[in-house]
């Protein structure tokens, strides 16, 4: 009997090896990842387990904590509770199809913005820089040649007269 | 009670829609009769609704459930201040709430013009009126807050949530309030300017302050609810960027933008048409943070209520931008909006503000997008999707980045072209910081990108404010004794900025700004949590703090049950304090509350959640370590500091007032610098 019960308990250590070899350790950075990632279901609006205090938040990252431990992937992980609550478990919208559109359009709304606003920005700065080149022509213009000025023309002619 | 409330708001109703009528007709006709009429009419406006609302605080001071919205937000065990403040706690009771800010800004708007701005008045009356008109047509028709119950009366009110049963919620929703609305008068006054053609910047002029006190409280309104969020939802953080904190954040972004471009349109007449748009986005924005908070659509930890006033919300927020465009566009066809300068050089001053206005708007968009974008996703699909703190984070934080080096660089920059010795003058030595302060980062152990930016950007932005007050303290110093009037140099720094309060107060808000960006960044990227369960009398370590749990209580209050555990809390092995975290179990509430307790220091929070307690003296904690929240609150503090500077008076601007008045001549009036941006 003593030797059944010995054998039995050796049987049992050396089944549970390999399972104890398939756990490994897990880092607190690697399970915040995930659960920075997933929204909190317990209804306290929009936070992410990793920051949410309640109870919900802790089960989950004891859940993901033992699912990395073993050696589940971060992708197997979140498609475990997409398939449970639906993909509005997930923190941000997947980067693909229509949610694409929610990364897409703020970047790209602000890059069509930018380069309407350099190019008014460019028209307005030749349009000044034309209407000050044009200036100081004319100014030039008036300085190297005076006597174009018809009334200046006149002047001199009546002061030539006099003289 | 219920009954006199109800008529006060009928004639509230009835009298805006006189209002709204009367001014348009003063407005077509220019008519000073109807004109005075109009503004006769805002007053009623203003006195029927504060008798209105004087009698819901009067049903909710006497808990007379028989009205409704006493019936859903007070009950008898319910402290009589928080049964003062339950008037904004609910939908109906804020929604009034908003609507006597309105009429006491619109009558305060009316005493202010008396004699000024004649052209412009009928037209920001009708506005401000059409504003009145709506609110006051859905507390009307709607969500009226004076229902009664009759038979149904209940012996006890559902009571107040517990979540707002604190101190924050009393001051927070108010100065919000006071925030949205008052983004309300300038843009009465940009659209008035724009229907009766007056478009030049008398009217940016005219509501200057007026934008400013509405920038002032919403500021302030953020910073309470964040505090609010830190300390009474048990969770170690403070910005969830939550649908209703969002909410707040986009017209103040908006908001932000505007006083930004408008310095432009005084100084040079350029930006005409986009103040116009930016203050009529703001508004806009306004009112959507209403019906976002209001309305629920958006599920939101604070969004206490769920109703069906959306499509109200929209369709006046569709007539009011489509009001405003028509006319924008109307005067734009006919030139009536020409700058009177353009844009010289990219290297300046003018340009800087446009680059941050975009950013101001970009941002504003982005959170826009991602605030509705589960809505977008369920109506188009019909798949509920979640857009939360990740997505938000990196979306806006490379654009904060750059706007928060752009805070260093806009006010210094020269206006028409910098050149490069402005450059070398304004910006050599904040450089120099800035570059000298990221491999110091680097050595104490801060190796992320992010925060390293951050920081060595703070540094930059904090060097040129103190930088520009060293210097312009210096040149007066250096004035004054050149013409043997000696001065010591924190008299030279006080009269330097107060006699340009504008200029150096924007330097203070500034600084307050980089304060946040550095708690902000501190917090986020360098908290640290943990999880303990300790025995009486065991101790936890975690950093350099240890703790010893001493012992557990409990107690009873008139509408709560409370229990306690006593922690005796050391840092390097000198007692700091004894910490007092609490689990509020209200009579009335379905979750319990936690009540965190928090030890603020110059560098970090130690901040202690009791999360549960078992017979046997077991306690479990959850302890959080935020580096530099405090920051967040004090930058906050200086921001609200530096806008009220702004708005001090202008001693020698009345003076001269005084001296135009009396006849003298103005040489009498001491030379001064004169206000710049």
């Amino acid at each position: 009997m003593r030797l059944r019960l010995l054998i039995a308990a050796v049987c049992f250590l050396l089944a549970g090896l390999p399972l104890k070899a398939q756990q490994r350790q897990v880092s607190k950075d690697e399970v915040v990842e995930i659960t920075s990632n997933l929204v909190c279901q317990c209804g306290c609006g929009n936070k992410t387990v990793s920051v949410c205090g309640c109870g919900t938040a802790d089960q989950v990252t004891k859940e993901v904590e033992k699912m990395l431990r073993e050696g589940k992937t971060k992708d197997e992980i979140f498609a475990k509770y997409v398939n449970a609550e639906g993909v509005a478990v997930l923190a941000t919208p997947p980067k693909r199809g229509f949610n694409l559109a929610a990364w897409l359009l703020p970047f790209s709304g602000i890059l069509v913005a930018a380069i309407f606003l350099f190019a008014k920005a460019r028209n307005w700065q030749r349009s000044t820089e034309k209407k000050e080149a044009a200036l100081e022509k004319e100014l030039s213009r008036q300085q190297e040649s005076p006597s174009k000025d018809p009334y200046l023309e006149r002047l001199n002619k009546e002061l030539e007269k006099i003289d | 009670m219920n009954d006199f409330g109800f008529y006060c708001l009928t004639g509230a109703f009835l009298v805006s829609i006189y209002a709204l009528i009367i001014s348009i007709a003063a407005g077509r006709k220019t008519n000073g009769a109807f004109a005075q009429s109009g503004e006769n009419a805002i007053i009623g406006v203003f006195v029927l609704v504060a008798l209105a609302s004087a009698s819901l605080i009067s049903l909710l001071v006497h808990t007379d459930f028989n009205n409704e919205y006493v019936a859903n937000y007070t009950s008898l065990d319910l402290p009589m201040y928080y049964r003062v403040t339950s008037f904004w706690a609910g939908q109906k009771g804020s929604l009034l709430f908003w609507t006597l800010i309105l009429s006491i800004f619109s009558t305060l708007v009316v005493f202010q013009n008396q004699t000024k701005n004649r052209e412009l008045m009928p037209w920001v009356c009708a506005t401000l009126a059409g504003v009145e008109l709506f609110f006051l047509s859905v507390l009307t028709f709607v969500t009226p807050p004076f229902q009664t119950l009759g038979a149904m009366r209940p012996a006890d009110g559902t009571g107040l949530n517990p979540l707002l049963q604190n101190w924050w919620m009393i001051i927070h929703p108010p100065h919000l309030y006071l925030g949205f609305v008052g983004f309300t008068v300038p843009f009465a006054f940009g659209l008035a300017a724009l229907i009766s053609n007056n478009l030049n910047p008398v009217w940016i002029k005219t509501t200057r302050r007026w934008t400013l006190v509405a920038w002032m409280f919403l500021t302030i309104g953020i910073f309470m609810g964040a505090h609010w969020a830190y300390l009474e939802l048990g969770w170690g953080g403070f910005w969830a960027w939550d649908p209703v904190e969002n909410a707040s954040f986009m017209p103040w972004l908006l908001g932000t933008a505007f006083l930004h471009s408008v310095m432009i349109q005084e100084k040079k007449g350029m930006l005409k048409v986009w103040n116009l748009v930016l203050i009529v986005m703001t508004f806009e924005m306004c009112l959507f943070g209403t019906f976002l908070t209001r309305s629920g659509v958006v599920s939101s930890v604070h969004s206490f209520t769920q109703s069906n006033i959306g499509g109200f919300f929209i369709t006046f927020i569709a007539l009011s931008l489509s009001v405003s465009l028509y006319f924008l566009f109307k005067r734009l066809r006919h030139r009536q909006l020409e700058p009177e300068e353009r844009l010289t050089s990219f290297f300046s001053r003018e340009s800087s503000f446009l680059l941050n206005n975009l950013l101001f708007l970009g941002i504003a968009f982005a959170v826009f997008w991602g605030t509705i974008f589960p809505v977008v996703s369920e109506a188009v699909r019909g798949v509920k999707i979640s857009v939360s703190i990740p997505f938000f984070n990196n979306v806006t934080l490379p654009l904060a980045f750059v706007l928060l080096t752009l805070t260093g660089v806009c006010p210094l920059i020269a206006w028409r072209k910098a050149s490069v010795k402005n450059f070398k003058r304004n910006f050599l030595y904040p450089l120099v910081v800035g570059l000298i302060s990221i491999p110091v980062l680097i050595l104490f152990g801060v190796r992320t990108l992010a925060p390293v930016a951050f920081f060595s950007a703070s540094a930059f932005v904090l060097t040129t404010v103190v930088w520009e007050f060293w210097k312009g303290a210096r040149a007066r110093q250096a004035g004054k004794a050149e013409s043997d009037q000696e001065e010591p140099f924190y008299r030279s720094l006080y009269m330097l900025a107060s006699t340009n309060k504008r200029r150096y107060g924007g330097f203070i808000i500034h600084a307050g700004v980089t304060l946040v960006f550095i708690g902000i960044i501190g917090s986020t990227f360098f908290g640290t949590e943990q999880d303990f369960t300790l025995k009486q009398g065991e101790t936890g370590k975690m950093k350099n703090y240890t703790f010893t749990y001493q012992s557990f209580g409990q107690r009873r209050e008139v509408n709560k049950d409370v229990a306690l555990a006593r922690v005796d809390l050391f840092k390097n092995g000198t007692k700091l304090a004894t910490m007092r975290p609490e689990k509020h179990f209200h009579f009335k509430g379905e979750q319990p509350q936690s009540e965190v307790d928090i030890l603020s220091q110059f560098d970090e929070d130690f901040y202690i959640v009791l999360v549960g307690w078992d017979d046997k003296g077991t306690a479990s904690f959850k302890i959080y370590i935020r580096p530099l929240v405090g920051w967040i609150w004090f930058g906050g503090f200086i921001m609200a500091l530096g806008t009220l500077f702004v708005m001090l008076p202008n001693h020698q601007r009345r003076a001269l007032a005084r001296t135009v008045r009396s006849g003298a001549p103005v040489s009498a009036i001491p030379a001064t610098r004169p206000e710049s941006v």
